[in-house]
């Protein structure tokens, strides 16, 4: 691994003292199997846990860079016994924490705790479908009912809750039938949803799971038409709706002739190595749960202040926005170009085993090609 | 009858985090609030230590800056009427008489 060139740190965009936001994969263990798992099989990940005292240590680390929040995620963050002393040492560090979780292990004894720590932003939770047979096709039978349990759990304690619907090709037919359970039935304020990727364990069961091409033009359909319904109140940073959104966007730009977005024509997705980072299970520090071969340090080993500011691996992914698109084979001639960031740098290198290129699940010319419509 | 002189202290529990060319935010972890400053304001927040009334945070202010405004006593005394009302920072009432 070499160090920046002058030129290259000179040219470097700028970024914060600390990050805003820490990802902790606080547990490498899972009560559930889902088919889609990004997380694990994924051969470059040690899943072992930390003990609780060195995640206490790397607190106070945090603390004294003045990060906001942590989300503590995994694997099933619920499965940690330690978990309460973990989020004990987040507030005693000033921070603020989230939870992503599958639901399915919330009593009213940690949801009291959660709530009485006046700390927590969200607990997110997995729901995949408006019913058993749905949610439990990919996440294993008697998940369904668990989570839903989670969910009302939290509620009853006034703990903020969301959930995450992540869209395959067993539940792209309920969008209608989750938004409605979830919107109107349990009352929730939002949920965001995401699709299945070639990630993980779903690399196995990819033929199983993951949107065909009709799959994802009824989900982007779909979720937009749900989107206008319940304004505001369905979100995206990724998947059908998200993909949805910016095509509409980027077609209405080609057909004006429009210039270029700020954030068009170049390798600009996403912003996250600016403002995030994050913490493996077994304490390696990584810029992305999608990104967990690139190791940048240790924590309690490494200073994250400097693993942040300086680390050569880190400050390369965040020059990866200074690299055009018309650098390669795959975008010349398109007419998008202009109004394209070449998506996720993860799924770039899920698919193509290299970070610095477009990611081709997400490009519009394709996806026309292959005889989609934008919605 | 002399009132007792308000000095301003910081909630401790607030998080001064500064983020890019010594612009920062401020940070109560408890309600979540956040409030973006200038470097102006983090030099202010560095002075509200419980000790110094407004008029030393404003003489500490022309000392560190050299083109300050003939109106930023005012304006610092805004500023700190604001970091109160969004709970980042209380008042001392130390019994001094002004």
């Amino acid at each position: 691994m070499t160090n920046l060139s002058a030129l290259e740190m000179a040219t470097l965009p700028k970024i914060m003292r600390s990050p805003r936001t820490v990802h902790l994969e606080i547990s490498s263990k899972c009560n559930l199997r889902c088919l889609y798992c990004y997380y694990f099989d994924n051969p470059a990940v040690d899943y072992t846990n930390l003990p609780t005292e060195q995640w206490l240590q790397f607190f106070v680390e945090l603390g004294s860079m003045a990060v906001m929040d942590v989300s503590l995620g995994g694997g099933e963050p619920f499965l940690r016994p330690d978990l309460t002393d973990l989020i004990e040492g987040i507030i005693q560090n000033k921070m603020r924490f989230s939870i992503i979780s599958n639901g399915s292990l919330i009593d009213d004894h940690i949801a009291e705790y959660i709530a009485g720590t006046r700390r927590c932003n969200y607990v997110q939770v997995s729901i995949d479908g408006a019913s058993p047979e749905v949610h439990d096709s990919c996440r294993g039978k008697g998940s369904f009912v668990k989570a839903v349990r989670g969910i009302r759990t939290l509620q009853r304690h006034d703990v903020p809750v969301v959930a995450r619907v992540t869209l395959h090709h067993h539940n792209v037919h309920d969008m209608a039938n989750v938004a409605s359970f979830l919107l109107d039935e349990l009352g929730l304020s939002v949920f965001s949803t995401n699709s299945a990727g070639y990630l993980g364990a779903c690399r196995k069961n990819a033929g199983e799971v993951l949107l065909t091409k009709e799959d994802r033009q009824m989900a982007m359909d779909d979720l937009l038409n749900l989107s206008q319904k319940y304004t505001g109140r369905i979100t995206a940073l990724a998947g059908p709706l998200y993909e949805a959104k910016c095509w509409r966007e980027m077609e209405v730009a080609r057909l004006n002739h429009n210039p270029a977005f700020s954030k068009g024509g170049h390798l600009t997705a996403c912003g996250c190595p600016f403002g995030e980072i994050s913490v493996r299970a077994d304490g390696m520090i990584i810029p992305c749960s999608m990104l967990a071969h690139m190791v940048l340090g240790r924590i309690n080993r490494d200073s994250l202040q400097e693993v942040w500011l300086n680390n050569p691996e880190l400050n390369r992914l965040r020059m990866r926005q200074k690299i055009p698109l018309n650098e390669f084979e795959f975008c010349r001639g398109c007419d998008y170009m202009l109004y394209c960031t070449g998506n996720c740098p993860g799924a770039a290198f899920t698919l193509t085993g290299d970070v610095n290129l477009p990611s081709p699940d997400a490009c519009l010319r394709k996806f026309l090609a292959e005889g989609g419509n934008i919605p | 009858m002399n009132k007792p002189k308000k000095t301003p202290i910081q909630n401790p529990l607030t998080v001064l985090r500064v983020e890019f060319d010594d612009w920062a935010i401020l940070f109560d972890p408890d309600s979540a609030k956040t409030m973006g400053i200038n470097p102006t304001g983090v030099a202010v927040w560095k002075l509200i230590d419980g000790r110094k009334g407004i008029e030393d945070i404003v003489k500490g202010i022309k000392e560190k800056f050299s083109d300050v405004s003939i109106s930023a006593e005012k304006e610092i005394s805004d500023f700190i009427d604001v970091l109160y009302k969004n709970g980042f920072i209380g008042y001392s009432l130390n019994g001094e008489t002004q």
